[in-house]
């Protein structure tokens, strides 16, 4: 008899189908993480992440039995479930202005994310990354999916492709262009940071 | 090896991480080798990977930031909620062979089949009782005519008048005395305003022996007519040099032109009606069947 973490998705999907609880909840605790970032850095709000996620796991609940392990890993089926969630909602929304979002989980996640390099090092570093998720965000959909998937969840080609239903060579040159434009975005920052520092002298004729 | 050719190599390579040979072959390894090459003499493409390669870096240190951010617990509360609403039936997946998973999953199709076959009997009832509530008000108007019925209090009988083949269009009248019965009877009161169906069997000197006795039967059993009405232009009218019956339709605000009430809410609907043209072609008179 396996434990539930030693077995493989496609074990714990039909536990679960059959009715056992924990098998969903072992689930969840592998794929919530890939679900909700994915979600996440694709639409910049925890909320809708959040909601995206529900939806992901309601949907495997629901139509898990639709799920097919010959065509592809149950974690690509997810994101791809996550994805059309979200570009359905993103369009829906495209006329809201979101709010920032700086809850107190932001500020407890920005504490524990501290390094040993000293209070100014940390922030240098918060903000350079802040820089990069804005940058992401302002992409386009097609190329912020390729960046996401391949760049920050580290996926194959093949993987993406599965999940973003198009060729190999597509998601490459959308990552390609993607890049392209993240690297004009962001290249007012490299400057600053290669450049040498200079020290503005003042007087005060007070 | 030219700077366009190198440019989504250089993507590739600016990514640090282990080349990916894709399964479409389009990334040899000899390619890569010849891209270091042109990056020696290249140094714009040089620039181009150092950027790559920076890039890179900060979406790994985004990538690393993000590792640890997990879903809040409620949702997993609220999932665990919702599937024991939806699979109650807490049975460990140890416990269950692949015979028994079959065997649950046929148990639940038996129930959709089985609530799909209540739902479709309940719609099929449903739709029956509406087509009968359907018909029943549809009788129940055909039976309460408008504004002729409402005047004769619709107790009388339904006249007989014409010959079937009047309702197809023109008719030329009988000029025997035999067979103008029937125009000799209406002649009686034609200028009468008052409008009443006429029992015309009563009335006709002889009582029809052949086919047509029959189809004016039917016919009159079904209409109502109200008086033959003189047109105001027209003359007195001489049956007896013949003439024809036209069966038209009208709008039903032309009743209102013969001082005949009409019911508003029916005003733009049509209304049938027998014209008598003279032997000169002119209409004489009208009446109005339903």
């Amino acid at each position: 008899m396996k434990a539930q973490t030693e077995l493989s998705d496609s074990e714990l999907l039909q536990s679960m189908l059959a009715g056992d609880e924990e098998a969903l909840a072992a689930l969840y605790q592998r794929r919530q993480r890939g679900v909700y970032r994915f979600a996440f850095q694709m639409c910049g709000s925890k909320t809708v992440a959040e909601d995206v996620t529900q939806e992901v796991f309601m949907v495997l609940i629901r139509e898990g039995h639709t799920f097919d392990d010959s065509r592809g890993s149950l974690n690509a089926f997810l994101i791809g479930v996550a994805r059309n969630h979200l570009l359905r909602r993103l369009r829906r929304e495209r006329f809201y202005v979101s709010l920032e979002e700086d809850s107190e989980g932001d500020v407890k996640k920005k504490e524990t994310s501290r390094t040993t390099d000293g209070p100014l090092d940390d922030l240098t570093r918060t903000e350079r990354i802040e820089s990069v998720r804005r940058a992401v965000l302002a992409l386009p959909e097609r190329y912020r999916e390729a960046v996401v998937l391949c760049d920050l969840e580290e996926m194959s080609y093949v993987e993406a492709a599965g999940i973003l239903g198009c060729a190999i060579g597509t998601v490459r040159s959308r990552l390609h262009r993607g890049r392209a434009l993240l690297i004009e975005k962001l290249r007012p920052a490299y400057e600053e940071e290669t450049a040498p520092a200079t020290t503005k002298s003042a007087r005060c004729f007070a | 090896m030219n700077c366009q050719s190198s440019e989504v190599i250089l993507t590739e390579l600016g990514r640090a991480r282990p080349f990916d040979y894709t399964p479409d072959q389009t990334m040899q390894p000899n390619l890569h080798q010849s891209v270091l090459v042109h990056l020696d003499e290249c140094t714009e493409c040089a620039v181009k990977l150092q950027d790559g390669r920076a890039l890179s870096n900060r979406l790994e240190e985004m990538a690393r930031e993000m590792k640890s951010v997990t879903a809040p617990a409620s949702i997993e509360k609220q999932l665990r909620k919702t599937f024991r609403q939806t699979l109650s039936r807490p049975v460990p997946a140890s416990a269950l062979s692949m015979r028994q998973r079959s065997e649950v999953r046929g148990q639940r199709s038996e129930i959709r089949v089985r609530w799909s076959r209540w739902v479709v009997a309940a719609a099929a009832v449903l739709l029956i009782v509406l087509g009968i509530t359907g018909l029943r008000l549809r009788a129940g108007r055909q039976s309460q005519p408008e504004s002729v019925r409402a005047e004769t209090g619709g107790a009388q009988p339904a006249p007989k008048e014409l010959p079937s083949s009047v309702e197809a269009g023109t008719n030329r009248l009988p000029s025997k005395p035999s067979e103008k019965s029937t125009v000799s009877v209406k002649r009686k009161n034609l200028y009468s305003r008052t409008t009443h169906p006429v029992n015309h069997n009563k009335k006709t000197s002889q009582p029809p022996t052949t086919e047509t006795a029959t189809a004016i039967a039917n016919d009159t059993a079904s209409e109502v007519a109200t008086q033959f009405m003189p047109l105001a232009y027209a003359g007195p009218i001489n049956l007896q040099d013949g003439g024809q019956l036209v069966r038209v339709e009208l709008p039903r605000s032309a009743m209102l032109s013969m001082g005949l009430p009409v019911n508003m809410d029916r005003y733009s609907e049509r209304v049938k009606a027998d014209v008598l043209l003279g032997a000169d072609g002119l209409a004489r008179a009208i009446r109005f069947v339903q």
